[in-house]
């Protein structure tokens, strides 16, 4: 097993085998490298060969069943940005569809009552597409990143797809990968990828939410740690305060995070980013029963429920004065309207000399466009 | 009707009455009215009975309405017609007579749903039949009744007096039994709040509940309180969102205060959020202008209390 050190592998052995009961593969990956490789580190969890994936048993469409599918094709685009909110301009490759780390707010909890983790195993096409934007804007930073229907590292030691993404996307400089994860599952890549074109981007929380509100993600404390150590490695990091939720509690739990990340030397921090808890409507009824959806939202601009804007534009000034004390990287808010961003930053992101390069305007063709 | 035995005969609007009342279960007034001139001159379709009056008593299948309008009109007997003696298929008869798919009320849905489940086996078949007949599918009503009986007594109760909807008693399930109790009371139906008003009503006071930790007395004066107000919607309103209310009325204050009476209109932006109040007006006359002037310089005075909204 070349891609994992011994004790890692005890390690994701015992993690992925008490994850996972069922593990399907459609017939046209089953002996693709990377399930393969899934099948050598968790050898313990039945794996079984399928036609397509209709086949799995219903008893088995839950959480705890992994399936890896082929179907190439398109799975790159856009972030989604929403009306009226500022996108954070970005493009998202959708390898993995549902993650059972459990976190209250995500809407993955109503989605995997009757889905399995899917991972699209095969990544050429996605990394061709990548490749054609990356030339399509040469001299442009084009970021992309795997985690929004799914966290990007969760499982990564299993498959080791995004070495092999990272791999793909070797010849194109102004190209970089953010692995946004809740874990710290960074160091079977650690050494092993070019540090120009990955970010290893974190998610944050106070402790005390995530115990409660993330109970199956890796500790606050221990996300931080591995950013520590892909630093040390020459990685960069990213962070994102996301979702932000506010309560007397959390207060001051922020201002210690942001003040954390004081030990990171600010060229290594690509960015950072604020985003406080958002919603639709139509999945306010999904979500739990969680003292912090019981604080007053209203619907903004993009009819997703939010905090009150002055007491969002409060929270985000708060936070980045915090940041700002300690860091000088790059500070963003993400899915933001115009006017919390003038009020935040004095301007849009684009009228923003340390943001420009991030929010450049991107060409993305549609799909089909010629490569 | 293949179901229908061919002969028809005569019973009298009392013995039918008289009789077991399992399948009066129809209290909205029927699709197909009959009238008392029409069952006078016996143009009907015969009443579906099980059993013959030569054998004993008969079962009316359906029509109790009209068979007790006859009975006052003192019409000395009715056509009536036998049909096989199996619950599941008089329901279904019954159903086919009361033509008013989707009309159902739940108190109507449920005793038909405690008939069938007391019936003898029931084929899928003749569930999909009543299923469509009651104007869904028999998959959704077997699911809808299901949900039905996995809620508390008490929501159960004011689901059939239809105070409440079947999404919001479930949303509302956990709330106090006493609050839930008030919900069937003569109160609560006294303070006419619309399936939409109940709805919000509720899910209001189930956050304010949970947000606040109330204890169940306090929970129900809560209630309370809100249905003595002349809007109990808005009553709640006020304690669940304080801050957003408070920006409503302060807004309320500096509109009055600048513009009442001066012709101009003034609005914020929906729930405060963006960067622009929005002014409008006409004039017609120099005394007009003057007016709107005046409120646009009060407005301009007090810029920094409407900009603190926002
Ligand atoms: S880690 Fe991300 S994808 Fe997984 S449950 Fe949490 S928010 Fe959802």
């Amino acid at each position: 097993m070349s891609f994992l050190n011994s004790s890692d592998e005890l390690r994701y052995r015992s993690y992925y085998t008490r994850s996972f009961d069922h593990f399907y593969a459609e017939e046209s990956v089953a002996e693709h490298p990377a399930v393969l490789r899934a099948r050598e580190v968790a050898p313990d969890i039945p794996f079984e060969m399928l036609r397509s994936r209709e086949e799995v048993p219903a008893e088995h469409r839950r959480a705890r069943t992994l399936l890896a599918v082929g179907g190439r094709g398109n799975a790159v685009g856009r972030c989604p940005g929403t009306r009226g909110h500022i996108c954070c301009n970005y493009l998202t490759v959708d390898l993995y569809t549902g993650c059972n780390l459990g976190c209250s707010y995500c809407i993955m909890q109503s989605y995997l009552n009757f889905s399995p983790i899917t991972v699209r195993i095969d990544t050429q096409d996605s990394v061709a597409r990548l490749g054609h934007i990356a030339r399509l804007n040469a001299g442009r930073l084009v970021r992309a990143g795997t985690g929004e229907t799914g966290d990007s590292l969760w499982l990564d030691p299993l498959f080791n797809i995004s070495a092999e993404i990272l791999e793909g996307i070797r010849e194109y400089p102004n190209l970089v990968l953010e692995l946004k994860t809740k874990t710290d599952f960074v160091d079977h890549l650690l050494g092993k990828v070019d540090p120009a074109q990955v970010v290893f981007g974190f998610s944050l929380n106070p402790t005390q939410f995530a115990e409660v509100e993330e109970p199956a993600t890796v500790p606050p404390a221990l996300r931080l740690a591995a950013a520590e150590r892909s630093v040390q490695a020459g990685y960069r990091v990213a962070f994102h305060f996301d979702p932000i939720v506010r309560s007397a509690a959390t207060a001051e739990a922020y201002a210690q995070l942001c003040t954390e990340l004081g030990r990171f030397p600010s060229e290594q921090i690509a960015w950072i980013s604020m985003g406080t808890i958002r919603y639709p409507k139509e999945l306010r009824d999904a979500l739990p029963d969680r003292p912090y959806l019981l604080d007053e939202f209203v619907p903004a601009r993009d009819g997703k429920y939010r905090y009150l804007q002055r007491d969002r534009v409060e929270l985000y000034r708060a936070m980045l004065k915090q940041l700002r004390a300690v860091t000088s990287a790059p500070v963003y808010l993400c899915m933001e309207s115009d006017v919390v961003w003038r009020r935040v930053f004095g301007g849009e992101p684009q009228e923003l000399p340390e943001l420009r390069r991030l929010f450049e305007d991107l060409e993305v063709p549609s799909v089909g466009e010629a490569q | 009707m293949s179901r229908l035995s061919n002969s028809v005969f005569s019973v009298s609007p009392a013995a039918l009455l008289s009789g077991a009342s399992t399948f009066d279960i129809f209290h909205r007034t029927s699709g197909v009215c009959v009238g008392t001139e029409r069952l006078r001159r016996g143009l009907y379709a015969p009443f579906p009975v099980i059993g013959h009056p030569g054998q004993g008593a008969v079962t009316l299948v359906w029509g109790f309405a009209a068979v007790r309008e006859a009975a006052a009109a003192g019409l000395e007997t009715l056509n009536c017609i036998g049909i096989p003696d199996s619950h599941a298929s008089a329901l279904e008869i019954a159903l086919e007579f009361e033509q008013r798919p989707g009309e159902f009320s739940p108190a109507e849905q449920y005793a038909l749903w405690r008939l069938l489940k007391a019936a003898e086996p029931v084929a899928s078949d003749v569930v999909t039949r009543i299923g469509s007949l009651l104007g869904s599918s028999g998959a959704a009503f077997q699911a809808r009744m299901r949900r039905f009986e996995s809620l508390p007594n008490a929501v159960r109760q004011a689901v059939l007096n239809e105070s409440i909807d079947l999404k919001t008693a479930e949303r509302c399930r956990a709330l106090p039994e006493e609050c839930l109790l008030r919900l069937s009371e003569p109160s609560y139906r006294d303070a006419g709040l619309s399936f939409s008003n109940t709805r919000q009503l509720l899910t209001l006071l189930r956050e304010i509940w949970l947000r606040d930790g109330l204890a169940p007395a306090d929970c129900l004066m809560l209630l309370d309180g809100a249905l003595a107000d002349s809007d109990p919607v808005a009553y709640l309103r006020r304690r669940r969102y304080p801050e957003l209310v408070k920006r409503e009325q302060r807004f309320e204050e500096l509109r009055r205060e600048t513009t009442a009476g001066s012709g101009v209109e003034l609005s914020a932006p929906p729930y405060f959020e963006g960067d622009s109040f929005e002014l409008r007006c006409r004039f017609s006359s120099r005394a007009e202008l003057i007016r709107r002037r005046d409120a646009l310089l009060e407005i301009e005075d007090r810029f920094d209390e409407f900009l603190e909204l926002l």
